[in-house]
């Protein structure tokens, strides 16, 4: 800059205009596009499915009080509830997540939030009904962790949740993808909640953190959300602009790529289901998911020889990482695979399958 | 704030503004709350003035039953005026909303120092189709009048608040006024749109300054329709957003600073 030809130049030329949004276009694109396909009312981007957990737990709960979670979450999930939040207070019970009298019983007068997975790593379908009048008998919101499932295959809201998180794999279409988020679906009634119970003052009552405002005054419905903005800003664990557009661009072939990672899994499913070598196959087959149980196939061999199979793979990548175009395979303990099924030609898929499964077998 | 009006519970949002003679009173429309106003009634609290923004009877957290006719409305209003002990307020009413407003203040000159109108025509028909829709599926219309009140389902540019889906939050909220009143709210608001007749009469006795904001995309009640309600007041002004029914939502700055512009132009 070649200096003032007015007053303020320098400082100017930097500013896009007067009064530019603070957000940045494609987090905040990003964010309501998810809120849309979810059929929420608001979503905010965080810089990981984690951290999307961590800030609607941080938004909710607080020292003193309690989760009750399904024991299906993902190890990192189970390990922010048992070892990390509980360092600050927060104690959550683990339940089978197909047991709807074990979420009861473990609801306590301090519980603030039930945290299940729509669809888990070993293929158990959350019976979201059931488990959400379970909550909303007491008053308690929902939280559905549903990045298996991906709103191609569920609308959580539809069926119970009130808050969904994603990590971004399948949003954007690659493993490892950066991103995750929170999506308020509108639908927990904050305010009477609170009349009845008195929790929820962080959102019901003036909130000194945020100037007084009261958050459930100011949003019959997104009450949560403008809340978990500000503690976002607390704990700052916002996403970039560059991963949002990566993963705004995966996006737009969100339904395109899970029915394919579906028509895969399925012919998978079938053929392991109809081979000596398997002991069981736990893909997801239900109702809530009338376009299929998403790209995770969890099976068990016959006799435990995980270690064999997984090492006669050629085509399947070895890792733990759902959501890309690429299969991979990952040993789950005892016998147990899990097989995240990519966008390759199901064929190939079948015959790399069922010649280790052979070698497998001769091992065996 | 929860107010006493005839015996009733009522619920005013006032965005933190202290109580005070003279209000801005806004009125939401038909299967709506005060939350519609949410940006204006932070913008206009900020700039010191005391902010009512009303739940109507059997709307959100004012208890019911609704009333059935816009002259009913408007009475209550008043009412609510008397116990809030405002004696001079700007009414200002989006969609069925803006009849109210408009009844209230061909009836009570002395009280209401000025007049704006969002999203405003009079006669206000609302069709057989969606009548007998909001009578027989409210979820069905529900989900059209959203369709039709956004100018885009899903806007180009990102909206305010960040990471709200305008179209959903709306639809949101009118779902919520259903399960907290399942009485048919929705048809008994579009009737009472559908039969206000006194809109030319009333419009006639107006004699505040009046504003309309208009959407130029709206196709709920289209600019066009609304010439002859213009035409009616003596004193009325219009500005125009690029957006549709919805305008609060889809243009809270520019809704806000018109109304910011209007009330500072009385003083």
């Amino acid at each position: 800059m070649s200096g003032p030809r007015y007053p303020g130049f320098n400082t100017l030329a930097l500013h896009v205009a007067a009064g530019a949004p603070i957000a940045d276009p494609a987090v905040a694109t990003l964010e309501e596009r998810c809120a849309a396909i979810e059929g929420g009312v608001a979503g905010i981007a965080t810089a990981s499915g984690q951290a999307a957990l961590h800030l609607a737990l941080a938004t909710l709960a607080g020292s003193g009080d309690h989760v009750v979670a399904a024991d299906n979450l993902t190890s990192d999930a189970r390990a922010l509830l048992a070892h990390g939040l509980r360092r600050f207070g927060i104690t959550t019970t683990f339940v089978d997540p197909r047991a709807p009298d074990a979420w009861r019983a473990a609801i306590r007068p301090e519980t603030r939030v039930l945290v299940g997975t729509a669809v888990g790593l070993d293929g158990t379908v959350l019976d979201l009904p059931r488990v959400a009048a379970v909550a909303h008998e007491h008053d308690l919101p929902l939280l559905v962790d549903a990045t298996l499932a991906t709103p191609w295959l569920l609308s959580a809201f539809d069926h119970g949740a009130d808050l969904v998180i994603h990590d971004a794999a399948f949003l954007a279409g690659h493993a490892g993808a950066t991103g995750g988020v929170l999506v308020d679906g509108g639908t927990f009634d904050w305010h009477a909640a609170h009349a009845r119970t008195g929790r929820y003052a962080e959102l019901c009552a003036p909130n000194p953190a945020c100037e007084g405002r009261v958050f459930a005054e100011e949003s019959t419905v997104g009450a949560f959300a403008l809340c978990a903005r500000h503690v976002g800003r607390d704990f700052g664990s916002a996403l970039g602009a560059h991963d949002a557009t990566v993963i705004l661009r995966g996006l737009e072939t969100l339904g395109m790529r899970m029915d394919r990672h579906v028509a895969g899994a399925r012919r998978v499913a079938e053929t392991l289901a109809g081979h000596p070598a398997v002991a069981h196959v736990a893909y997801p087959h239900h109702d809530l998911l009338p376009r299929g149980g998403g790209a995770v196939v969890p099976f068990t061999l016959q006799g435990g020889a995980a270690g064999r199979f997984l090492g006669a793979l050629k085509l399947f990548g070895q890792a733990d990482s759902p959501g890309g175009p690429r299969s991979f395979a990952t040993s789950a303990g005892a016998g147990a695979v899990r097989l995240y099924v990519g966008l390759e030609d199901p064929d190939d898929l079948l015959d790399d399958l069922v010649r280790a499964l052979k070698l497998a077998q001769k091992g065996a | 704030m929860l107010l006493d009006v005839n015996g009733k519970t009522a619920y005013a949002h006032t965005a933190g503004s202290a109580p005070a003679r003279t209000a801005i009173v806004l009125i939401h429309g038909a299967q709506n709350d005060h939350s519609v106003w949410t940006a204006q009634a932070r913008a206009l609290a900020q700039q010191g003035h005391h902010v009512l923004a009303v739940d109507l009877p059997g709307h959100g957290r004012s208890a019911g039953p609704a009333l059935a006719t816009v002259e009913a409305m408007a009475g209550w209003l008043l009412d609510l005026l008397d116990a809030a002990g405002v004696d001079r307020a700007v009414l200002v009413g989006h969609s069925m909303g803006s009849l109210i407003a408009l009844e209230a203040a061909s009836r009570a000159s002395a009280k209401v120092r000025a007049l704006a109108l969002v999203g405003s025509t009079w006669p206000m028909k609302v069709s057989d189709a969606l009548l007998e829709t909001a009578r027989t599926n409210e979820p069905a219309a529900i989900d059209m009048v959203n369709l039709w009140s956004h100018a885009a389902i899903a806007p180009a540019a990102p909206g305010r608040p960040q990471g709200v889906w305008l179209a959903g939050a709306s639809r949101r909220l009118m779902q919520r006024l259903s399960l907290l009143n399942p009485d048919q709210l929705f048809h008994t608001d579009f009737v009472a749109c559908n039969t206000y007749a006194n809109g030319g009469a009333a419009a006639q006795a107006i004699a505040c300054p009046t504003l309309f904001v208009q959407g130029r995309r709206d196709v709920m009640t289209p600019p066009r329709s609304a010439q002859g309600l213009v035409a009616a007041i003596p004193q009325a002004r219009v500005v125009a957003f690029d957006c549709g029914h919805a305008l609060m939502t889809e243009q809270p700055d520019g809704v806000s600073a018109a109304l910011a512009d209007f009330v500072r132009a009385l003083e």
